[in-house]
């Protein structure tokens, strides 16, 4: 489960795995799942 | 508690203090001393302190985590079929990896937020991707 401690869950990741990671905008994550060639893609 | 007025102020209090998170049909939230449809802890940190050792609700962990997500970026509303209702635009149901597409099958642009999955396809979209919001 998620314990934040406040931060955003890309802040809580980079803290604790030490890695730097991008934001999404919400557009992004609807359409990301999508089956064509280039969104059925993993992020 | 004086009156309706008195509680909605004390809310809007508790909101402003970041201690909770409401959710309203308008929007508009407690500025309007509306009523909220739906209250929520700030994030899901908050609930497993005040669980303590108890298991904290899940269904309750999941919503409380996507609204602390969407709402600094996005309005956050109320839905009729679904759980929350964003920008105006996009309804959301949120739930287990079983959760069906039943509630909001006949929604327009209605999506499943689902907890345990990693990769998503079509309207079910992985809980986790709206953590990278902001």
């Amino acid at each position: 489960m998620y314990r934040m401690n406040g931060m955003s869950f890309r802040e809580f990741i980079e803290v604790t795995q030490d890695v730097a990671l991008r934001s999404f905008k919400l557009d992004e994550i609807l359409s990301s799942t999508w089956e064509t060639n280039e969104r059925s893609k993993p992020i | 508690m004086g009156d309706e007025r008195t509680l909605k102020t004390y809310l809007k209090y508790l909101e402003d203090a970041g201690i909770i998170l409401t959710v309203s049909k308008s929007g508009r939230g407690l500025r309007e001393l509306e009523k909220p449809e739906k209250i929520y802890l700030n994030n899901p940190n908050l609930s497993h302190a005040i669980a303590g050792h108890a298991p904290a609700e899940k269904g309750n962990i999941r919503e409380t985590f996507f609204i602390n997500m969407t709402h600094t970026l996005h309005k956050v509303t109320a839905h009729e079929q679904g759980d929350f209702f964003l920008d105006g635009k996009y309804a959301f149901e949120i739930g287990g990896n079983n959760k069906g597409t039943a509630q909001i099958r006949e929604v327009k642009n209605a999506f499943l937020a689902v907890d345990n999955i990693e990769i998503g396809v079509g309207n079910r979209i992985p809980l986790w991707l709206f953590g990278f919001l902001y």
